[in-house]
């Protein structure tokens, strides 16, 4: 250990790097708060998103590593080496080691606590961590190429600040995104890591990494037959990812074919995609008391509440559970969520179309969901509120509008649905 | 006054200053630009952007280059070290009066100058290194604008010169205190 990272220092400084880098990429990891213990998927996301800061960091750790080798007067001595590609980029080794180490305890710990927290796993989704440690190599190579060509040690932040930028730079468009890793704002409900995207994505950084790292020293990289047999295969490779990845749309991630549901409770019984069941007992719970009402007065309800999924079809006779992806992530949800949820005992396909429903169903699911909160003692209409009369009306008279609203709704003849009079 | 030159040179000044210029003509280029940063749910303006890249990019003279040199000083080293500081706070002030031209108000872009005193008070904690802690700093203060608005970001006038006149005081004291323990080691 000591001769891999001689040149990051003593072991007290390597020790403090490391603990710098794993500071460092915990804070966009939790810039969002802890919303991924609801997700394991989200929590493998956010730590491959620790690279966001652990990236940069490990540039200018890299490039400080560098200035040191190069004005450390040895590197005559690397170019007599009978291999001298190796000693040159030990330091650059020693530093994605470090760094893809970082990288690594950041997500163990997110997932780890995901799964505690009630997520369930995906452990064959971890081969999402591969590209991630593709782009952590191009991200050292940019520090090694300043500190071996710059050999300064002022250079080092200017490597942290070109790190970030490059990342920046993907972010608005001015290059493909090879420097992103993870960072999704999504609750990966029924959707799964792009198998292509991310290969373009390594193969394109392990290019970039390659050429930055032979240029950075092209007399001890470039010498033996083999060494530039390996530079030109990924920097070609890579070039030819990057040139694709830069062309039309290229995901992250992708619906899942046929999404797992996991379903609880009876009347109703309600469905969650398998990557977010946190907040379903909650869910469960508060549906059933809201749903009394609807029981009481003779409404058969739908078989299942089941969460729209990007990409999955509703199915034929489901009502539709629309949560926010704050509530899918969350442990609880909130009643007018579940009353809205209620409202809307089937997923009509006009509520997704590009022409939207009728004016008159937004006002009739919402009048619908506040007599349902009102049936649960969770709601007081206000005195100014326009439905406060019929609200507080008896249920004969509501009965009528509530049975052949929901018919309607069910049935998804939105065109026919019509306030009470008076409303 | 070429032994002045060459004391600045040694400082890394004129590259300071050019850096700045360099970041102040970019202020303007991306006067009107919002970026879209991964996992942020709203564009922020690239102007935002300007504050922590002069906090890591402008700070370099505060590290002691010539750490030798600096040990046999004649001058008293608090104004060695003042006038470093001072190099550093007017180089971002060029970066200061370019985001003032555009629609940004003085107080949005006084931000400037608690970066350049928070980049002074983390060279006094950490020397060299800095830029980990600014660049983690930098991202948390960035989701934290996001969150607040532009107008949850303004720096009062007189924040500013409080921290500028703290920053200088630390990183000063700092710097004192460690060239007399070089000078004058425990036993």
């Amino acid at each position: 250990m000591t001769r891999t990272f001689v040149w990051l220092g003593d072991r007290r400084t390597v020790v403090l790097t490391f603990a710098g880098m794993l500071l460092a990429g915990l804070v966009p990891v939790l810039s969002h708060g802890t919303d991924w213990l609801g997700s394991w998927k989200l929590a493998l996301d956010r730590g491959t998103f620790s690279l966001t800061l652990v990236g940069p960091v490990a540039a200018g750790v890299a490039c400080t590593a560098y200035v040191r080798l190069t004005t450390s007067g040895v590197e005559p001595l690397v170019q007599t080496a009978r291999r001298p590609w190796w000693p040159w980029l030990r330091p650059a080794l020693a530093t994605w080691c470090l760094a893809a180490a970082a990288v690594l305890v950041t997500t163990l710990g997110v997932t780890v606590a995901a799964q505690a927290a009630g997520s369930a796993p995906f452990p064959r989704t971890l081969w999402v961590l591969v590209p991630a440690l593709c782009v952590l190599a191009a991200q050292v190579a940019v520090g090694v190429l300043l500190g071996g060509l710059g050999r300064r040690r002022w250079l080092a932040p200017v490597a942290a600040a070109a790190t970030f930028g490059l990342g920046v730079l993907g972010a608005v468009g001015v290059i493909p995104e090879v420097f992103r890793t993870g960072g999704l704002t999504g609750s990966y409900a029924g959707e799964t890591f792009d198998v292509a995207t991310h290969l373009l994505q390594a193969g394109a950084a392990l290019g970039i990494a390659a050429g930055l790292l032979t240029l950075s020293d092209r007399a001890a990289v470039w010498r033996s037959l083999g060494a530039r047999a390996v530079v030109l295969v990924l920097v070609l490779g890579g070039g030819a990812c990057y040139v694709a990845l830069g062309r039309g749309t290229h995901e992250t991630t992708r619906p899942l074919a046929d999404p797992a549901l996991v379903c609880r409770g009876q009347a109703p019984r309600v469905c969650l995609a398998r990557e977010t069941t946190r907040p379903l007992d909650d869910l469960v719970r508060r549906m059933e008391q809201q749903a009394v009402a609807l029981t009481e007065i003779g409404i058969e309800l739908p078989p299942r509440w089941v969460q729209h999924r990007p990409g999955a079809p509703a199915g034929d006779g489901d009502g539709a559970l629309e949560l926010f992806v704050e509530e899918e992530l969350a442990g609880e949800v909130s009643d007018e969520t579940v009353a809205r949820s209620l409202a809307t005992p089937a997923d009509c396909p006009a509520y997704r179309g590009d022409v939207p429903p009728p004016e008159a169903s937004f006002d009739t699911r919402r009048l619908l969901a506040r007599w349902l909160l009102v049936h649960a003692g969770l709601l007081e209409p206000g005195a100014d509120d326009q439905d406060r009369a019929w609200l507080a009306s008896g249920t004969d008279e509501q009965r009528p509008w509530v049975l052949g609203t929901y018919d309607r709704l069910r049935a998804c003849r939105l065109d026919e649905l019509r306030l009470p009079a008076g409303v | 006054m070429s032994s002045r030159l060459a004391v600045l040179r040694a400082w890394g000044a004129p590259r300071t200053l050019l850096t700045a210029l360099a970041l102040a003509g970019a202020v303007q280029l991306a006067a009107s630009t919002y970026v879209g940063l991964p996992a942020f749910a709203a564009e922020i303006p690239a102007l935002d952007l300007a504050a922590p890249a002069a906090a890591l990019l402008l700070a370099s003279p505060l590290v002691d280059q010539t750490p030798d040199l600096t040990l046999r000083a004649v001058r008293p080293l608090w104004r060695v070290l003042l006038l470093r500081y001072a190099v550093v706070q007017v180089a971002g002030t060029l970066v200061l009066v370019s985001l003032t031209l555009t629609a940004w108000t003085l107080a949005r872009a006084l931000v400037l100058v608690v970066f350049l005193a928070g980049s002074a008070v983390t060279v006094a904690a950490v020397d060299a290194w800095f830029w980990v802690p600014v660049l983690a700093a930098s991202y948390a203060w960035l989701w934290w604008v996001q969150q607040r608005g532009a107008h949850g970001s303004d720096v009062a006038l007189t924040s500013a010169v409080a921290a500028l006149v703290l920053g200088g005081l630390v990183f000063v004291a700092a710097g004192t205190w460690r060239v007399h323990r070089s000078r004058c080691p425990r036993r």
